[in-house]
Protein backbone atom coordinates (compact mmCIF):
# COMPACT_ATOMS: atom_id res chain seq x y z
CA UNK A 1 0.00 0.00 0.00
CA UNK A 2 1.44 3.40 -1.32
CA UNK A 3 1.48 6.14 2.02
CA UNK A 4 1.75 9.47 1.68
CA UNK A 5 5.25 9.94 2.15
CA UNK A 6 6.41 7.35 -0.71
CA UNK A 7 3.53 9.03 -3.09
CA UNK A 8 6.12 12.28 -2.61
CA UNK A 9 9.06 10.31 -2.93
CA UNK A 10 8.11 9.13 -5.86
CA UNK A 11 6.61 12.79 -6.92
CA UNK A 12 9.82 14.52 -6.00
CA UNK A 13 11.96 11.92 -8.26
CA UNK A 14 10.08 12.36 -11.23
CA UNK A 15 10.40 16.22 -10.34
CA UNK A 16 14.09 15.90 -10.59
CA UNK A 17 14.86 13.66 -13.23
CA UNK A 18 12.47 15.97 -15.41
CA UNK A 19 14.15 19.11 -14.11
CA UNK A 20 17.61 17.37 -15.13
CA UNK A 21 16.06 16.00 -18.57
CA UNK A 22 15.20 20.14 -19.03
CA UNK A 23 18.72 21.31 -18.57
CA UNK A 24 20.47 18.35 -20.52
CA UNK A 25 18.58 20.06 -23.38
CA UNK A 26 18.88 23.43 -22.31
CA UNK A 27 22.46 22.82 -22.36
CA UNK A 28 22.35 21.51 -25.92
CA UNK A 29 19.73 24.38 -27.15
CA UNK A 30 23.10 26.56 -25.90
CA UNK A 31 25.53 24.90 -27.56
CA UNK A 32 23.71 24.68 -30.71
CA UNK A 33 23.16 28.51 -30.60
CA UNK A 34 27.04 29.13 -29.80
CA UNK A 35 28.11 27.06 -32.83
CA UNK A 36 25.26 28.83 -34.80
CA UNK A 37 27.12 32.37 -33.73
CA UNK A 38 30.47 30.37 -34.11
CA UNK A 39 29.91 30.33 -37.89
CA UNK A 40 30.40 33.47 -37.62
CA UNK A 41 33.67 33.98 -36.39
CA UNK A 42 36.10 35.59 -37.79
CA UNK A 43 38.29 32.49 -38.31
CA UNK A 44 37.33 30.18 -41.49
CA UNK A 45 39.08 27.36 -39.48
CA UNK A 46 36.31 27.80 -36.72
CA UNK A 47 33.13 28.31 -39.05
CA UNK A 48 34.28 25.11 -40.83
CA UNK A 49 34.43 23.40 -37.43
CA UNK A 50 31.40 24.49 -36.23
CA UNK A 51 29.83 23.81 -39.27
CA UNK A 52 30.81 20.21 -39.12
CA UNK A 53 29.92 20.15 -35.37
CA UNK A 54 26.46 21.05 -36.04
CA UNK A 55 26.44 18.48 -38.56
CA UNK A 56 26.75 16.01 -36.66
CA UNK A 57 24.54 17.28 -33.63
CA UNK A 58 21.66 17.56 -36.43
CA UNK A 59 19.55 20.01 -34.51
CA UNK A 60 16.96 21.10 -36.71
CA UNK A 61 17.24 24.65 -34.51
CA UNK A 62 20.71 25.50 -36.63
CA UNK A 63 19.35 25.12 -39.89
CA UNK A 64 18.52 29.15 -40.39
CA UNK A 65 22.23 29.59 -39.52
CA UNK A 66 23.71 27.09 -41.77
CA UNK A 67 21.38 28.36 -44.82
CA UNK A 68 23.44 31.65 -44.18
CA UNK A 69 26.90 29.68 -43.84
CA UNK A 70 26.31 28.78 -47.95
CA UNK A 71 27.41 32.07 -48.15
CA UNK A 72 30.60 31.89 -46.58
CA UNK A 73 33.51 33.48 -48.49
CA UNK A 74 35.37 30.24 -47.79
CA UNK A 75 34.85 27.14 -50.22
CA UNK A 76 35.44 24.89 -47.62
CA UNK A 77 32.89 26.20 -45.13
CA UNK A 78 29.98 26.50 -47.42
CA UNK A 79 31.04 22.71 -48.22
CA UNK A 80 31.18 22.09 -44.54
CA UNK A 81 27.44 23.47 -44.11
CA UNK A 82 26.02 21.82 -47.24
CA UNK A 83 27.38 18.86 -45.51
CA UNK A 84 25.85 19.58 -42.31
CA UNK A 85 22.46 20.34 -43.66
CA UNK A 86 22.64 17.03 -45.68
CA UNK A 87 23.19 15.18 -42.66
CA UNK A 88 20.24 17.10 -40.78
CA UNK A 89 18.26 15.69 -44.02
CA UNK A 90 15.33 18.78 -43.11
CA UNK A 91 12.76 20.16 -46.88
CA UNK A 92 13.59 23.04 -45.27
CA UNK A 93 17.02 23.34 -46.87
CA UNK A 94 16.42 21.87 -49.85
CA UNK A 95 15.62 24.73 -51.79
CA UNK A 96 19.08 26.44 -50.76
CA UNK A 97 20.82 23.05 -51.57
CA UNK A 98 19.63 23.32 -54.70
CA UNK A 99 21.13 27.04 -55.15
CA UNK A 100 24.11 25.60 -54.31
CA UNK A 101 24.47 23.32 -57.32
CA UNK A 102 25.14 26.68 -59.22
CA UNK A 103 28.19 27.55 -57.14
CA UNK A 104 31.25 28.48 -58.72
CA UNK A 105 33.26 26.02 -57.16
CA UNK A 106 32.53 22.68 -58.64
CA UNK A 107 34.07 20.75 -55.09
CA UNK A 108 30.97 23.01 -53.54
CA UNK A 109 28.48 21.74 -56.37
CA UNK A 110 29.65 17.97 -55.59
CA UNK A 111 28.36 18.63 -52.10
CA UNK A 112 25.23 20.15 -52.55
CA UNK A 113 24.70 16.72 -55.11
CA UNK A 114 26.06 14.30 -52.68
CA UNK A 115 23.44 16.10 -49.65
CA UNK A 116 20.61 16.48 -51.83
CA UNK A 117 20.86 12.95 -53.29
CA UNK A 118 21.33 12.02 -49.24
CA UNK A 119 18.48 13.76 -48.49
CA UNK A 120 16.19 12.21 -50.88
CA UNK A 121 17.78 8.57 -51.12
CA UNK A 122 17.71 8.77 -47.13
CA UNK A 123 20.96 7.31 -45.84
CA UNK A 124 22.58 7.63 -49.76
CA UNK A 125 26.57 8.73 -49.01
CA UNK A 126 27.28 12.29 -47.94
CA UNK A 127 30.99 11.53 -46.97
CA UNK A 128 32.47 14.83 -44.85
CA UNK A 129 34.88 16.88 -47.26
CA UNK A 130 37.04 18.11 -44.08
CA UNK A 131 39.80 16.63 -41.50
CA UNK A 132 39.23 17.31 -38.06
CA UNK A 133 41.60 19.21 -36.39
CA UNK A 134 43.37 16.64 -33.93
CA UNK A 135 46.28 17.91 -31.92
CA UNK A 136 48.44 14.91 -30.71
CA UNK A 137 52.01 15.82 -29.56
CA UNK A 138 54.54 13.59 -29.30
CA UNK A 139 57.56 14.59 -27.86
CA UNK A 140 60.29 13.20 -29.58
CA UNK A 141 61.87 10.20 -30.06
CA UNK A 142 59.40 8.92 -31.56
CA UNK B 1 88.51 -6.74 -45.06
CA UNK B 2 88.39 -6.94 -40.94
CA UNK B 3 86.85 -3.90 -40.75
CA UNK B 4 83.71 -5.00 -43.88
CA UNK B 5 83.08 -7.59 -41.69
CA UNK B 6 82.41 -5.73 -38.59
CA UNK B 7 80.10 -3.48 -40.48
CA UNK B 8 78.06 -6.16 -42.68
CA UNK B 9 74.99 -6.20 -40.42
CA UNK B 10 74.71 -2.74 -40.10
CA UNK B 11 72.07 -1.42 -42.24
CA UNK B 12 73.40 1.96 -41.55
CA UNK B 13 75.83 2.15 -44.03
CA UNK B 14 77.11 5.49 -42.95
CA UNK B 15 78.85 3.69 -39.64
CA UNK B 16 80.69 1.29 -42.13
CA UNK B 17 81.75 4.32 -44.20
CA UNK B 18 83.05 6.55 -41.33
CA UNK B 19 85.00 3.56 -40.53
CA UNK B 20 86.08 1.92 -43.39
CA UNK B 21 86.20 4.45 -46.69
CA UNK B 22 85.37 1.57 -49.48
CA UNK B 23 83.70 -1.67 -49.56
CA UNK B 24 79.96 -2.39 -50.51
CA UNK B 25 78.12 -4.50 -47.10
CA UNK B 26 77.58 -8.28 -48.37
CA UNK B 27 73.95 -8.61 -49.06
CA UNK B 28 73.10 -12.24 -48.26
CA UNK B 29 75.41 -11.58 -44.67
CA UNK B 30 72.72 -9.00 -43.84
CA UNK B 31 70.06 -11.50 -43.21
CA UNK B 32 71.75 -13.42 -40.80
CA UNK B 33 71.54 -12.81 -36.80
CA UNK B 34 74.58 -10.72 -35.52
CA UNK B 35 77.33 -12.79 -33.83
CA UNK B 36 78.82 -11.87 -30.17
CA UNK B 37 82.03 -10.60 -31.79
CA UNK B 38 79.81 -8.29 -34.60
CA UNK B 39 77.91 -7.63 -31.27
CA UNK B 40 80.99 -6.27 -29.21
CA UNK B 41 82.06 -4.30 -32.76
CA UNK B 42 79.22 -2.66 -32.56
CA UNK B 43 79.26 -1.79 -28.60
CA UNK B 44 82.62 -0.72 -29.44
CA UNK B 45 81.56 2.05 -32.06
CA UNK B 46 78.99 3.21 -29.65
CA UNK B 47 81.20 4.66 -27.83
CA UNK B 48 83.23 6.52 -31.14
CA UNK B 49 84.57 10.09 -30.51
CA UNK B 50 82.10 10.59 -33.65
CA UNK B 51 78.83 11.72 -32.90
CA UNK B 52 77.73 10.98 -36.93
CA UNK B 53 79.14 7.13 -35.74
CA UNK B 54 77.61 6.78 -32.46
CA UNK B 55 74.13 7.76 -34.02
CA UNK B 56 74.35 5.86 -37.01
CA UNK B 57 75.42 2.29 -34.82
CA UNK B 58 72.62 3.62 -32.58
CA UNK B 59 69.93 3.37 -35.12
CA UNK B 60 71.12 0.00 -36.90
CA UNK B 61 67.62 -1.76 -37.72
CA UNK B 62 69.52 -5.13 -38.03
CA UNK B 63 71.69 -5.61 -34.65
CA UNK B 64 69.42 -4.31 -32.59
CA UNK B 65 66.86 -7.37 -31.03
CA UNK B 66 66.16 -9.72 -28.41
CA UNK B 67 69.32 -10.99 -28.77
CA UNK B 68 71.19 -8.04 -28.64
CA UNK B 69 71.09 -7.93 -24.59
CA UNK B 70 75.12 -7.23 -24.47
CA UNK B 71 74.75 -3.92 -25.69
CA UNK B 72 72.01 -2.71 -23.01
CA UNK B 73 74.72 -1.22 -20.91
CA UNK B 74 76.52 0.94 -23.54
CA UNK B 75 73.03 1.73 -25.01
CA UNK B 76 72.32 2.94 -21.30
CA UNK B 77 75.29 5.02 -21.07
CA UNK B 78 74.41 6.53 -24.41
CA UNK B 79 70.97 7.71 -22.97
CA UNK B 80 72.60 11.10 -22.00
CA UNK B 81 73.94 12.10 -25.20
CA UNK B 82 72.69 14.67 -26.71
CA UNK B 83 74.73 15.74 -29.36
CA UNK B 84 72.85 16.54 -32.49
CA UNK B 85 73.64 15.38 -35.53
CA UNK B 86 71.69 15.69 -38.78
CA UNK B 87 68.37 13.23 -39.48
CA UNK B 88 69.96 11.95 -42.81
CA UNK B 89 72.15 9.86 -40.79
CA UNK B 90 69.37 8.07 -39.90
CA UNK B 91 67.16 9.20 -43.11
CA UNK B 92 65.12 6.03 -43.51
CA UNK B 93 63.00 5.96 -40.14
CA UNK B 94 63.20 9.68 -39.64
CA UNK B 95 61.88 11.62 -42.39
CA UNK B 96 58.49 9.55 -41.93
CA UNK B 97 58.26 10.72 -38.41
CA UNK B 98 59.99 14.32 -38.69
CA UNK B 99 60.41 15.51 -41.77
CA UNK B 100 64.39 16.02 -42.40
CA UNK B 101 64.30 19.35 -40.29
CA UNK B 102 65.20 18.13 -36.88
CA UNK B 103 68.60 17.17 -35.68
CA UNK B 104 68.80 13.66 -33.73
CA UNK B 105 71.16 12.30 -31.17
CA UNK B 106 72.77 9.28 -30.14
CA UNK B 107 70.58 9.75 -27.17
CA UNK B 108 67.26 9.69 -28.61
CA UNK B 109 68.53 6.53 -31.05
CA UNK B 110 69.89 4.26 -28.17
CA UNK B 111 66.28 4.57 -26.47
CA UNK B 112 65.06 3.37 -30.35
CA UNK B 113 67.91 0.68 -30.00
CA UNK B 114 66.65 -0.34 -26.61
CA UNK B 115 63.20 -0.35 -27.12
CA UNK B 116 64.15 -2.96 -30.10
CA UNK B 117 65.91 -4.91 -27.90
CA UNK B 118 63.06 -5.86 -26.02
CA UNK B 119 61.96 -6.63 -22.44
CA UNK B 120 65.25 -6.95 -20.93
CA UNK B 121 66.61 -3.51 -21.05
CA UNK B 122 63.21 -2.92 -19.05
CA UNK B 123 64.68 -2.61 -15.74
CA UNK B 124 68.03 -0.65 -16.79
CA UNK B 125 66.06 1.70 -18.66
CA UNK B 126 63.70 2.37 -14.92
CA UNK B 127 67.53 2.95 -13.61
CA UNK B 128 68.48 5.06 -15.47
CA UNK B 129 64.84 7.03 -15.37
CA UNK B 130 65.26 7.07 -11.56
CA UNK B 131 69.06 8.53 -11.61
CA UNK B 132 70.67 9.26 -15.17
CA UNK B 133 71.38 13.27 -16.31
CA UNK B 134 68.16 15.40 -17.46
CA UNK B 135 68.56 13.76 -21.30
CA UNK B 136 69.23 10.00 -20.27
CA UNK B 137 65.86 10.34 -18.08
CA UNK B 138 63.87 12.32 -20.79
CA UNK B 139 65.06 9.14 -23.25
CA UNK B 140 64.04 6.59 -20.85
CA UNK B 141 60.99 8.09 -20.33
CA UNK B 142 60.55 7.82 -23.98
CA UNK B 143 61.48 4.23 -23.92
CA UNK B 144 59.33 3.13 -21.31
CA UNK B 145 56.37 4.45 -22.81
CA UNK B 146 57.44 2.89 -26.11
CA UNK B 147 58.17 -0.43 -24.49
CA UNK B 148 54.83 -1.08 -23.95
CA UNK B 149 55.09 -2.78 -20.42
CA UNK B 150 52.71 -1.29 -18.07
CA UNK B 151 55.14 -1.78 -14.75
CA UNK B 152 56.39 1.34 -15.59
CA UNK B 153 53.58 3.36 -14.55
CA UNK B 154 54.77 3.71 -11.05
CA UNK B 155 58.65 5.33 -11.82
CA UNK B 156 57.17 7.54 -14.90
CA UNK B 157 54.31 8.77 -12.51
CA UNK B 158 57.66 9.41 -10.21
CA UNK B 159 59.09 11.43 -13.24
CA UNK B 160 56.22 13.80 -13.13
CA UNK B 161 57.61 15.16 -10.47
CA UNK B 162 61.10 15.28 -12.32
CA UNK B 163 62.99 18.74 -11.56
CA UNK B 164 63.19 18.65 -15.56
CA UNK B 165 60.22 19.99 -17.22
CA UNK B 166 61.49 18.24 -20.43
CA UNK B 167 61.27 15.06 -18.55
CA UNK B 168 57.88 15.65 -17.21
CA UNK B 169 56.54 16.29 -20.73
CA UNK B 170 58.00 13.37 -21.49
CA UNK B 171 56.49 10.98 -18.75
CA UNK B 172 53.17 12.46 -19.05
CA UNK B 173 53.53 11.38 -23.02
CA UNK B 174 54.47 7.81 -21.83
CA UNK B 175 51.64 7.19 -19.26
CA UNK B 176 49.27 8.18 -21.78
CA UNK B 177 50.94 5.58 -24.44
CA UNK B 178 51.18 3.14 -21.67
CA UNK B 179 47.09 3.42 -21.42
CA UNK B 180 47.05 1.88 -17.79
CA UNK B 181 43.85 3.68 -15.71
CA UNK B 182 45.89 3.85 -12.85
CA UNK B 183 47.84 7.05 -14.12
CA UNK B 184 44.82 9.40 -14.64
CA UNK B 185 45.18 10.82 -11.02
CA UNK B 186 48.56 11.49 -11.35
CA UNK B 187 48.06 13.02 -14.58
CA UNK B 188 45.03 14.97 -13.02
CA UNK B 189 47.69 16.39 -10.71
CA UNK B 190 49.72 17.58 -13.25
CA UNK B 191 47.29 19.64 -15.12
CA UNK B 192 48.78 22.20 -12.29
CA UNK B 193 52.65 21.66 -13.15
CA UNK B 194 54.15 24.94 -13.64
CA UNK B 195 55.05 24.37 -17.19
CA UNK B 196 52.60 25.10 -20.27
CA UNK B 197 54.50 21.46 -22.28
CA UNK B 198 53.83 19.41 -19.27
CA UNK B 199 50.73 20.48 -19.27
CA UNK B 200 49.74 20.25 -22.66
CA UNK B 201 51.24 16.76 -23.11
CA UNK B 202 49.65 15.76 -19.57
CA UNK B 203 45.77 16.63 -21.26
CA UNK B 204 47.08 14.86 -24.15
CA UNK B 205 47.66 11.76 -22.24
CA UNK B 206 44.68 11.89 -20.37
CA UNK B 207 42.64 12.03 -23.61
CA UNK B 208 44.62 9.36 -24.63
CA UNK B 209 43.62 7.24 -21.61
CA UNK B 210 39.87 8.41 -22.58
CA UNK B 211 38.60 8.16 -18.74
CA UNK B 212 35.97 10.15 -17.55
CA UNK B 213 37.62 10.61 -14.21
CA UNK B 214 39.31 13.23 -15.85
CA UNK B 215 36.67 15.77 -17.63
CA UNK B 216 36.50 18.18 -14.92
CA UNK B 217 39.83 18.83 -13.99
CA UNK B 218 40.03 18.70 -17.85
CA UNK B 219 37.11 21.51 -18.49
CA UNK B 220 38.87 23.44 -15.35
CA UNK B 221 42.14 23.17 -17.86
CA UNK B 222 39.94 25.18 -20.93
CA UNK B 223 40.71 28.28 -18.50
CA UNK B 224 44.51 27.62 -18.58
CA UNK B 225 46.55 30.63 -19.50
CA UNK B 226 48.57 28.71 -22.14
CA UNK B 227 46.12 28.66 -25.29
CA UNK B 228 48.26 25.22 -26.43
CA UNK B 229 46.97 23.65 -23.19
CA UNK B 230 43.51 25.14 -23.77
CA UNK B 231 43.52 23.59 -27.41
CA UNK B 232 45.14 20.24 -26.17
CA UNK B 233 42.44 19.70 -23.24
CA UNK B 234 39.14 20.54 -25.05
CA UNK B 235 40.72 17.93 -28.06
CA UNK B 236 40.98 15.56 -24.69
CA UNK B 237 37.69 16.62 -23.63
CA UNK B 238 36.64 15.50 -27.46
CA UNK B 239 38.39 12.42 -27.06
CA UNK B 240 36.90 11.25 -24.19
CA UNK B 241 33.06 12.33 -24.86
CA UNK B 242 31.45 13.06 -21.79
CA UNK B 243 28.64 15.50 -21.98
CA UNK B 244 29.42 17.32 -18.69
CA UNK B 245 32.31 18.97 -20.84
CA UNK B 246 29.54 20.95 -22.75
CA UNK B 247 29.01 23.64 -21.08
CA UNK B 248 33.33 24.12 -20.62
CA UNK B 249 33.52 23.63 -23.99
CA UNK B 250 30.67 25.92 -24.99
CA UNK B 251 31.92 28.74 -23.33
CA UNK B 252 35.55 27.88 -25.10
CA UNK B 253 33.66 28.62 -28.65
CA UNK B 254 34.21 32.28 -27.25
CA UNK B 255 38.47 32.09 -26.60
CA UNK B 256 40.35 34.80 -27.65
CA UNK B 257 42.71 32.12 -29.36
CA UNK B 258 41.06 30.95 -32.80
CA UNK B 259 43.01 27.48 -32.33
CA UNK B 260 41.01 26.60 -29.09
CA UNK B 261 37.96 27.97 -30.42
CA UNK B 262 38.60 25.68 -33.75
CA UNK B 263 39.39 22.68 -31.21
CA UNK B 264 35.81 23.40 -28.99
CA UNK B 265 33.81 23.24 -32.27
CA UNK B 266 35.27 20.01 -32.94
CA UNK B 267 34.82 18.70 -29.50
CA UNK B 268 31.21 19.57 -29.43
CA UNK B 269 30.34 17.87 -32.67
CA UNK B 270 32.73 14.85 -31.23
CA UNK B 271 30.98 14.30 -27.76
CA UNK B 272 27.50 14.20 -30.24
Amino acid sequence: MLTSAKILAAGLLVTLFAAALAEAQTASAATVTALGDALKDSDAGVRRQAAWALGRIQSEQSIDALIAAMRDSDQQVRRQAIWALGQIGSAKAVDSLTAALKDGSNEVRRSAAQALAHIYGRGGPNPNPNPNPNPNPRPRPF
Amino acid sequence: MKVTARCRYLNAVAACLAVVSVGAPATRAQQQPPTAKDLSAVIEMLRSPDPVVRVSVACARDVFNSSATAAIPSLIDLLNDAEPVSPEVCREDHRRWWGDEHPITPGQEAARALVRIGTASFDPLVKALGNGGATARRNAAWALGALDDQRAVTPLTGSLRDTDERVREQAAWALGALDDPKAVQPLIGALRDPAAIVRRQTAWALGALDDSAAVDALVATLKDIDADVREQAAWALGAIGDARALAGLTSALKDSASSVRRQAAWALGAIQ
